[in-house]
């Protein structure tokens, strides 16, 4: 026979629940002799006097709930009485299961997940500094997908960051994946050799997207938020990743992505990239390509580029800048053909429609220099979509940005803006449409069903006019992803939208076409 | 990600004078049932909201159907203030303004029943306790009510067999009018039991609570009865739980959730209710809460009723006697 | 814990905020817990200022 004590410091519990468990664990087979009681000297007593004192007692006190139990060894141990213990309570409760305690803060959460170390922030800006604070405080790793957060917030969040060895990724980070953990909005890509650090999300996505449809997979993808590059920030977190995929064993190649960084940022990293034992792509989206193969970085002229580029680095390939298309000249000749076949001679105009910021600024970047794009993210001020001449000449609009979310969610999880978007800025006059299909976790269960049935709506009210129109998508997404990319791609291909491997085609093919809308080349 | 908002229905006037007077101080959570939660504040002392069962001295009932173990934990910080309290993570906030407010105590000044009703009603209550189910100390009630039967049945359960001869020397003593003896039997009964609220305590809140109405009664006629309830609270304070040493304290100055105040009530005064239907609604009380402090209330009725008998015979000569008994010392 | 420190983890998730995020990590099979989050004491100017008094005092 075996004597031991169970002990709940500062247990309280409805007397109903004592009874039953008392009940319970009596009835249990092996179990001889067991009293379940608030430790005061009085049941103690009576424990003693039943034979079930243990040295336990002497630490018990009136407000501590004790198990004492004699059992036989061979039949049962304290461990099933305790689970026995936990059932009966469950049970004993009046509603199902999600009775449990749900924190209602960090601290809290972090006591109920011991080795807790990474936090993601979503929370309103204005309580997002506090919040990250606390939890740098606390040792953890943060993820800041909110945004709003000021400059001085961000600066003095990141360099506490900095100076623990923690991460700080934002504020507006939308995409990182942490030891093949996908958070916040990223794909299901294969684990793999190649590290990328990003400051922008969607071009984070694009690029991890395009590594994973090479074959090849993703040791670390940190994100740093939109803001990390500018001079007010320095870098702190561009330089905290790459540093540290620099020092780990499971990165070879390493990927850096952000807008074009403030000139005394670019130079930090240049400098580190100098020095970096390991290849290093740099795609400072339109940045400064000298400067980067100056110090022995690789230079990038588009997402997919980068992508490649890694790739073939790693594969110990020549890597040479992918300018073109992956499908066959004569292929893409006669893509364009038909559909320029498709279209009457007033319809010349873009409407290029983009869910994701990075992947709208690549087609900006690209598109921009060739026509006079209108947008909410312009190449230069007097292209700001406001000046639009009275609702007529090409658009590119990043219908993420502020101005088309508030009070709304972002249209990569409820397509309805760009559906609304499809309505009110598509006419007779629209010749090609440009859109970005984005997969993965964070986005909506079937964007690409969205976008097929805004198309099926288009054209059905062309036809009235006798006309018809050209659309053009890449898919952002993986076989992994839930969304399913051949699923994805096909639903778009019954419209008789151009599906095309990357965000970069789909927009070369664009230009493609309305070279040969507008200038009959 | 808004703040859940309950409204108080009912609160306790001890504790609206509690937040009048401090109000802007901080309790923790002491602890955290399905529809209720314990607030610590002061030193040992406990405020209760609930949104499900009664009010209670100290308590507040809140409307909703929430469920309090969802938003806090024992340790958490909670902001009480004068027209609300607020969870410091923010889980929820009760706001009092519109509540109505429960007299905690029980009223003295209306008219006791006369002895023959006393003793109807003890009858009554005692006969009706006697046909419910045998749980904690209740197998013990027809020896310590005196009808004769054996104090050590088979039947009893091993709390109840364990501490019967102890209520026994209890109840003979508070029979023999010797509450020196009583009180030092509390000793062996405090803290012992089963439940948050041992059934000894239960036992002995139901003869505070008689006590210390009975002493208000009869001024006069029981002054060891103020020394009587504080000497067994300061007790309870290292032999039994928080919950109950507030339970017991309360009861000490004449005050019980509204079940429990207003059986004591019908009892001692009269016509408040329906006897029965009040006695089931404390029997209700956690597995064996009610069930104990009914024993008690009986035991409780039977020695006032012997004592008043007592004061009766002796007359005013009794009443001299008492007057110039020791003051009581507070141990 | 630094950051290299944290590539030799099991991923353990604090998520405060949407919902969202925590379902995907937990269909992943992730170690992760929802913070029902509300803003300190219901974001009220008078009870954080009462609270922060509190706490110098303590």
């Amino acid at each position: 026979m075996t004597l031991q004590t169970s002990i709940k410091r500062n247990a309280y519990y409805d007397s109903v629940t004592l009874m039953l468990l008392s009940r319970e664990l009596q009835k249990l087979d092996g179990v001889e002799d067991v009293l379940v009681g608030m430790g005061t000297d009085l049941n103690l007593d009576l424990a003693r006097g039943l034979g079930l004192a243990t040295d336990d007692f002497d630490s018990l006190t009136a407000n501590d709930l004790f198990i004492a139990a004699k059992f036989e060894e061979d039949l049962i141990s304290m461990q099933k009485i305790e689970e026995a213990f936990l059932e009966t309570l469950n049970k004993s409760t009046e509603s199902d299961g999600d009775d449990d305690y749900q924190p209602s803060s960090l601290h809290a959460a972090i006591q109920a997940i011991p080795g807790a170390n990474m936090v993601v922030v979503s929370v309103p800006g204005q309580y997002a500094a506090a919040e990250v604070e606390d939890a740098l405080d606390a040792g953890l790793h943060v993820m800041l997908f909110s945004d709003n957060v000021s400059v001085e917030d961000e600066l003095r969040l990141k360099q506490k960051a900095v100076e623990k060895g923690l991460l700080m990724m934002g504020p507006d980070c939308g995409t990182a994946i942490i030891n093949g953990v996908p958070l916040c909005f990223a794909n299901a890509v294969r684990r793999g050799k190649i590290g990328v650090v990003g400051a922008s999300g969607t071009g984070t996505q694009e690029v991890t997207v395009q590594i994973h449809k090479l074959g090849e997979g993703l040791s670390q993808v940190i994100g740093t938020g939109g803001r990390d590059l500018k001079d007010q920030i320095g870098g702190l977190m561009m330089i905290q990743g790459f540093e540290a995929l620099i020092a780990d064993s499971q990165t070879d190649v390493i990927v850096l992505i952000s807008k074009p960084p403030a000139p005394a940022v670019a130079e930090k990293i240049y400098r580190i990239a100098k020095d970096s034992p390991k290849p290093v792509v740099i795609d400072f989206i339109g940045g400064n390509r000298a400067a980067i193969e100056s110090v022995g970085a690789i230079a990038c002229i588009s997402l997919e580029d980068a992508a490649q580029k890694a790739v073939g680095i790693l594969r110990g390939q020549p890597v040479t800048d992918f300018t073109g298309f992956s499908i066959a000249e004569e292929e893409i000749e006669r893509l364009v053909a038909n559909a320029a076949a498709k279209l009457k001679s007033d319809q010349t105009e873009l409407r290029a429609l983009f869910t994701g910021g990075t992947l709208a600024d690549e087609a900006m970047k690209l598109l921009g220099v060739n026509y006079d794009i209108y947008s909410n993210i312009p190449l230069s001020p007097e292209m700001a979509i406001k000046n639009l001449p009275e609702g007529r000449g090409h658009i590119c609009l990043d219908l993420g940005e502020d101005e088309f979310t508030r009070g709304r969610p972002h249209p990569m999880i409820d397509p309805q803006t760009r559906t609304d978007f499809f309505k009110s800025h598509v006419d007779g006059k629209t010749g090609v449409i440009l859109v970005d299909v984005v997969l993965g976790f964070g986005s909506h269960s079937d964007p690409a069903g969205a976008v097929a049935a805004s198309v099926r709506e288009i054209r059905q009210r062309l036809s009235n006019q006798g006309k018809d129109v050209v659309v053009i998508a890449s898919v952002c997404g993986t076989d992994l992803d839930s969304q399913d990319l051949h699923k994805s791609v096909a639903t778009l291909e019954e419209e008789g939208i151009l599906v095309m491997p990357s965000n970069a085609q789909a927009v070369r093919l664009t230009d493609r076409v309305m070279q040969r809308m507008i200038k009959g080349v | 990600m808004t703040m859940r908002v309950m409204k108080a229905r009912t609160i306790a006037d001890d504790l609206v004078d509690f937040l009048a007077n401090n109000h802007g101080c901080l309790a923790r959570v002491h602890s955290t049932f399905h529809h209720a939660v314990n607030l610590l504040i002061r030193q040992d002392e406990l405020i209760t909201l609930t949104n499900q069962g009664e009010i209670a001295p100290m308590g507040c009932m809140v409307d909703g159907n929430d469920i309090f173990k969802q938003y806090l934990r024992p340790g958490d910080e909670v902001i009480l203030d004068m027209d609300r309290i607020v969870a410091a993570n923010g889980a929820f906030s009760v706001y009092l303004c519109e509540a109505q407010v429960w007299k905690s105590e029980i009223l003295a000044d209306l008219d006791p029943r006369p002895l023959d009703e006393l003793e109807q009603t003890t009858h009554q209550l005692t006969e009706w306790l006697g046909q419910q189910p045998a749980l904690g100390l209740l197998p013990l009630l027809a020896p310590l009510t005196n009808q004769g039967a054996n104090i050590l049945q088979p039947d009893n359960n091993i709390y109840s067999r364990y501490i019967a001869n102890d209520l026994k020397d209890f109840t003979d003593a508070m029979l023999a009018s010797d509450w020196e003896l009583a009180l030092s039997i509390t000793d062996r009964l405090l803290g012992f039991g089963m439940g948050s609220t041992p059934s000894c305590d239960d036992f002995l809140a139901a003869n505070l609570l008689v006590l210390s109405l009975v002493e208000r009664l009869n001024p006069g006629f029981y002054p060891w009865v103020g020394g009587f309830c504080n000497t067994v609270a300061n007790k309870a304070e290292r032999s039994t739980t928080l919950i109950s040493l507030n339970m017991l304290r309360h009861a000490g100055n004449g005050k019980m959730s509204r079940s429990h105040q207003r059986l004591v009530q019908t009892c001692l005064f009269g016509d408040t209710g329906d006897l029965k239907h009040l006695a089931n609604q404390v029997l209700q009380h956690g597995a064996t809460s009610g069930g104990d402090f009914l024993l008690g209330l009986v035991c409780a009725l039977n020695w006032y009723r012997n004592s008043k008998m007592d004061h009766s015979k002796e007359g005013e000569e009794a009443w001299v006697e008492s007057m110039q008994s020791q003051p009581v010392s507070i141990l | 814990m630094s950051v290299n420190d944290l590539f030799k983890q099991e991923l353990k998730v604090v998520n405060l905020g949407l919902k969202s995020f925590h379902t995907d990590l937990k269909s992943q099979g992730v170690t992760a817990v929802h913070v029902n989050w509300k803003p300190k004491a219901g974001g009220k100017k008078k009870m954080l200022d009462l609270l922060s008094k509190i706490n110098k005092v303590k």
